[in-house]
């Protein structure tokens, strides 16, 4: 018996409904989507506050990883709270080409890792660097590029960033992955650092208000629950609020939550797609969202029912 | 920008897509779930595109993320304990009409889960066991466990059929 031919024989093509061409066009789309997803533009200095960002990205904690801001376990070195200063003592592993700030104000808002414009790389106090790659885009100086595998909070991110001369820049950033190694990923993410494939700002956010790396929730474990990391009050949350289907099916796990962070209020919707991709959050200033949880809610539904929203 | 991803990957599709379709339905024995799992694939090797056709690997990147899927679906207990939630809306299980699933194919489809994907990737698709134990991540004795145990019930079947 030949099993091979034997399975081969054992059923068909099965139905298909769907002509090839379809398919094509529908996968080629959900392609482009998500490799916008995966884009982080970051304005200039002056227009900081407009981050229009992609999806895979699940950034570190605003407010570091200790409520001290002292380092975690493991830590290889860091400056206190205050002005940035160089580190004195950076980790062994980082390259010479690469200066290290650690400081809570002069990164990027709420991320942990970031590429400033000025070229330093920002490591919030409580961050643990394991790993920097120094330029591994090629960027010719004064623009630089990077890469970093980090821990907060027990969990691995990585990102991937550059900055070029004209003060603008992009990166990614995204909890690693079993299934790829860090120096694949990388290369993975080389489409979105160069200059002519970046998105201009906004144009991936559907107008949304809110800050893609602003994490200041994460999921409890594969529950619906959101806990709030350090310094982060939560004030309420709920789960699977059917914001869209654009935005999570019901398959994937979803919420949403009201916190406060350093006195300002923010609303946070929260996805984990079915399959296994790293969680996604997405943080509102209340000033922006709506008076109450409810209101932003339904901004949120009605952006994602017009083909926007922060996460697409 | 996307002109030549966008090509050489609707080339790999349109040649590839009815073979990975039979895999993820030689898996999961479902025609529904099957196009969800193949689709999921499709998606993520669009994205890693670059680096995977460079290297020529495009067919086996995408039957590990068929498989693991539908390994890490199978592992994942929330989906059926979030009580409240809503109901997912999938149809019934599809397979073939009962006259055209032959009795090697319910075989199959009733092995044990790794089981099942052992036979298939080790026999049908011909990997050999260190790269089906990769493929799974499980160990090679596991493999040659499960490929001895597996292939014992299919025989039975076919003789059953037969007989």
């Amino acid at each position: 018996m030949d099993i091979r031919d034997e399975i081969d024989r054992s059923f068909g093509p099965g139905p298909d409904t769907r002509t090839v061409d379809d398919e094509l066009q529908g996968l080629l789309a959900s392609g482009h989507r998500n490799l916008r997803r995966r884009r982080v533009v970051a304005g200039a200095a002056a227009a900081a506050a407009a981050v229009a960002i992609g999806g895979t990205t699940v950034l570190a904690a605003a407010g570091g990883g200790s409520p001290s801001g002292a380092p975690l376990a493991g830590e290889p070195s860091a400056t206190p709270t205050g002005a940035a200063t160089p580190s004195p003592t950076p980790p062994a592993s980082k390259p010479a080409g690469i200066t290290v700030v650690r400081d809570q104000e002069a990164g990027m808002m709420g991320m942990s890792v970031s590429l400033r414009p000025d070229g330093k790389l920002h490591v919030e106090p409580g961050v643990q660097v394991v790993r920097i790659v120094d330029n591994p885009y090629h960027r010719k100086a004064p623009s630089i590029s990077a890469a970093v595998v980090y821990r907060q909070q027990g969990t691995t991110y990585w990102f991937a960033g550059y900055v070029d001369k004209n003060m603008g820049g992009g990166s990614a950033n995204q909890e690693a992955m079993t299934e790829v190694s860090f120096r694949d990923w990388i290369d993975e993410q080389a489409p979105i650092q160069g200059k002519d494939q970046v998105a201009p700002p906004g144009s991936d956010v559907g107008d949304w208000p809110g800050m893609v790396d602003m994490q200041l929730v994460r999921f409890d474990g594969d529950t619906e629950r959101l806990q709030p990391l350090d310094a982060v009050t939560m004030v309420q949350q709920r789960p699977h609020p059917e914001v869209g289907d654009s935005f999570a099916g019901a398959d994937d796990r979803s919420a949403v939550a009201e916190v406060t962070f350093e006195g300002t209020r923010y609303y946070v919707l929260a996805r984990r797609p079915a399959g296994g991709a790293p969680a996604q959050y997405i943080a509102v200033k209340a000033d922006d969202g709506g008076p109450t949880l409810d209101a932003f809610l339904d901004f949120a539904r009605q952006r994602y029912a017009e083909g926007g929203g922060g996460l697409l | 920008m996307s002109g030549a991803r966008d090509s050489t990957f609707t080339q790999f599709v349109d040649a590839r897509r009815a073979h990975l379709r039979r895999i993820a339905y030689a898996i999961c024995g479902d025609w529904h779930r099957a196009d969800d799992l193949v689709q999921t694939a499709l998606v993520k090797l669009y994205l890693a595109w670059p680096r995977v056709h460079r290297d020529g690997r495009e067919e086996a990147y995408v039957r590990t993320i068929i498989v693991r899927a539908d390994v890490d679906e199978h592992r994942r207990p929330w989906r059926r304990e979030s009580a409240g939630l809503p109901v997912v809306d999938r149809p019934a299980r599809e397979g073939l009409p009962v006259e055209e699933r032959s009795a090697l194919f319910e075989a199959l489809q009733e092995l044990p889960e790794m089981q099942r994907k052992v036979v298939v990737l080790r026999h049908w698709l011909g990997l050999s066991v260190a790269e089906t134990a990769e493929e799974l991540r499980i160990g090679q004795g596991t493999v040659k466990s499960h490929s001895s145990r597996g292939l014992a019930t299919l025989q039975g079947a076919l003789t059953d059929d037969r007989l």
